[in-house]
């Protein structure tokens, strides 16, 4: 089939990464700047709940978690979250409908002494994700001509909401859906934040296909969050075609 | 060093402030006076200036003569207070009992009155600035003291100055010693007391060495301290004292007593040093000085430090000071002398004074100088279990009493345990 090479389109389009330099890209649990964050379980995917324990306790001790606090900025307690935490004994499940506003939080837990009714309180910080949103900015709507090469690139931006100070790292993986029963299809080796579609080719059958990306936190598995979608219509030759822009 | 003697005009002080005198000569026909006594400046022993004195004097080549002064004082006073004449240090005559004092009641300028027996003997005090005082003790109500100055067996001639005379109402000042005597009794090789001022000098770092040396049998070495004025009751015989460094048992210290003395009337019975130590604090040895007190059973104006062969091994024994204190702090209860706190937190350590005038004084250890807190109750924030050490004290006064130890003990807080944090 002989192949009628039209001009290309060209697209232009402006890559614009935002990213609040303020403070570094958190992907790993060093990264966050409260020094008290050492271990995964300290953070809470978005949703879930927060359960504390002492796995070993002291039975010369007495252990009750008796406030928490939220925290912005992972230092200072903001006093107006102060929640009384009802009578426990050490053990104490926060429940996510408690954990709506992401960021840090540290739990007071107060160990007394039995015997000589010494005590102390401890923190035990944790920090809450935000609930990732992920948008895609594409330079259009695109209507293709099946056999004819253009280069259309889609970028990802993630942000979170509601809104947190840190900026996590997150992975990529694009993925196409071709409108009416198509298959999601996962695209091989696309996993960063943009992906530039080297379509349609003649081996592009015509129709509507929808593309789209999905992320994870880098730094813990708090499952897929699926993006919005941009659509790419290929329509047969040698029909000239007609670019319009879709609305989205 | 704060030396009794620097504050002659002390307030509380009261002074005889009028007087009479007179001579008596001795005249021979034709020959003339062959004897003759003189009374100069008489005013100046009862005037308030106390750095002055009246001059009697006596000469003789033949036969006796006296000279005589009798200090008045404003009212009068009751039996068995010992009043004070401020006298020249004139060993020759004191010793040969050339000078007598006689007491009287109602004198007056113009009247012997009537005399007031005493209580022998006079005693001839020395203070630690080496003045001489006389320490009178009537058996009556008296108003009145009066000296007489012989002239010399041996002939020749004879003075003494006269100062003042005084008496001290009881409670006044700082109750510090006023003079001190020693005596040595029996059979003794080598026992002495060397620099016996050094323990009512006020200063605890000088002592008053008690060298015990080889006692005999029933042989005794005593030192005796004497203040101006009665006790009030419930005042503490404090004594701080060291010991050369030596394996130490209480034994040892059974040989040495203390006893009170109101004038020369003993009071209550007396108390050994083994009975108001322990051994814990023997152990402290090494020169270490240790205050201790005991309360007498009645009032006191004196305190006798006694030794006998018993102490014989101790060899000897240094005196730093005698005084006259409050007792020893006391507490409510056990919970207020030894408080319980956990680490971070303050203690709260609550002592009382025997008596309003008196305070006290909070240290770290049983002879730190430095001190720590003044006030009844302390409240220390220790991190670690400490021993605190209190004693009373009059306000404005460097005397103190006996130590007593106060505790507190610090708990740990428990250590920040393994948490867990999971979600689901």
């Amino acid at each position: 089939m002989k192949t009628k090479i039209l001009r290309p389109l060209v697209i232009c389009f402006l890559v614009v990464i935002t990213s609040n330099s303020a403070f570094a890209q958190v992907s790993a649990i060093g990264d966050f700047s409260n020094a008290n964050m050492t271990s995964l379980g300290q953070v809470i995917c978005s949703g879930k709940s927060v359960d504390l324990s002492i796995p070993s306790p002291d039975p010369g001790n007495s252990y009750e978690w008796q406030t928490r606090f939220h925290s912005t900025d992972g230092a200072t307690e903001e006093s107006a979250t102060s929640f009384a935490i009802a009578s426990n004994t050490g053990t104490y499940s926060d429940i996510a409908s408690n954990l709506t506003t992401p960021g840090y939080y540290v739990y007071k837990l107060k160990v007394t002494n039995t015997t000589t009714l010494c005590s102390e309180i401890y923190d035990q910080w944790v920090y809450v994700l935000p609930t990732p949103v992920i948008t895609i900015t594409a330079p259009s709507d695109v209507l293709a001509c099946q056999s004819a090469t253009e280069n259309i690139t889609f970028t990802a931006s993630g942000a979170s909401t509601p809104s947190v100070s840190e900026t996590f790292a997150i992975t990529y993986q694009w993925y196409s859906q071709k409108q009416g029963g198509g298959a999601e299809t996962l695209i091989t080796g696309e996993t960063s934040n943009s992906y530039t579609v080297a379509t349609p080719t003649g081996s592009t059958a015509t129709g509507i296909y929808d593309y789209f990306v999905k992320v994870k936190y880098a730094i813990k598995d708090c499952g897929e969050t699926l993006s919005d979608k941009k659509t790419v219509e290929v329509q047969a030759s040698p029909t000239k075609p007609t670019i319009t822009i879709a609305s989205n | 060093m704060l030396v009794i003697f620097g504050g002659d005009a002390k307030g509380q002080r009261l002074y005889a402030t009028t007087e009479r005198h007179g001579h008596t000569d001795n005249v021979i026909p034709v020959v003339g006076t062959t004897a003759i006594g003189i009374v100069t400046d008489e005013i100046k022993s009862v005037n308030a200036d106390y750095t002055d004195f009246t001059t009697l004097y006596t000469n003789s080549t033949l036969g006796t003569a006296t000279a005589w002064i009798q200090l008045i004082f404003p009212s009068s006073i009751s039996a068995n207070k010992t009043s004070f004449i401020k006298i020249s240090n004139n060993a020759g005559a004191l010793l040969g009992g050339e000078v007598t004092v006689k007491a009287y009641f109602n004198s007056s300028p113009v009247a012997d009155g009537t005399q007031a027996s005493i209580a022998p003997p006079i005693t001839t005090l020395v203070a630690p600035d080496g003045s001489t005082y006389l320490a009178v003790t009537p058996t009556a109500t008296y108003n009145s003291l009066k000296i007489t100055l012989t002239s010399p067996i041996a002939l020749g001639n004879n003075s003494a100055d006269i100062y003042y005379a005084y008496y001290e109402p009881p409670n006044t000042d700082c109750n510090l010693a006023l003079a001190t005597s020693t005596n040595v009794s029996g059979i003794s090789v080598g026992g002495n007391v060397d620099s016996p001022n050094n323990a009512i000098d006020n200063d605890l770092s000088t002592y008053s060495t008690l060298s015990v040396g080889l006692l005999g049998i029933a042989a005794s070495i005593k030192q005796m301290v004497y203040f101006s004025s009665l006790s009030n009751p419930g005042d503490a015989a404090t004594v701080t004292f060291s010991i050369p460094p030596r394996l130490l048992t209480l034994g040892l210290f059974d040989g040495i007593t203390l006893t009170a003395y109101n004038g020369p009337t003993q009071v209550g019975t007396p108390i050994t040093f083994s009975s108001l130590l322990s051994l814990d604090l023997l152990f402290l040895g090494g020169g270490n000085r240790l205050t201790t007190s005991f309360i007498p059973s009645g009032i006191f104006d004196r305190i006798e430090i006694s030794s006998t062969s018993l102490a014989s091994v101790l060899g000897s024994f240094y005196l730093h000071e005698v005084q006259r204190t409050p007792p020893k702090p006391s507490f409510a209860s056990t919970s207020t002398q030894n408080a319980i706190i956990c680490i971070g937190s303050q203690a709260t350590l609550t002592a009382n004074a025997a008596s309003p005038g008196n305070e006290l004084r909070w240290y770290a250890s049983i002879n730190s100088e430095i001190l720590l807190h003044t006030g009844n109750i302390y409240t220390p924030s220790p991190t670690t279990t400490t021993t605190y050490y209190v004693a009373s004290a009059k306000q404005g006064c460097t005397s103190e009493s006996g130590r007593v130890p106060a505790n507190v003990t610090v708990n740990p807080k428990p250590s920040h345990p393994l948490t867990q944090v999971t979600s689901h």
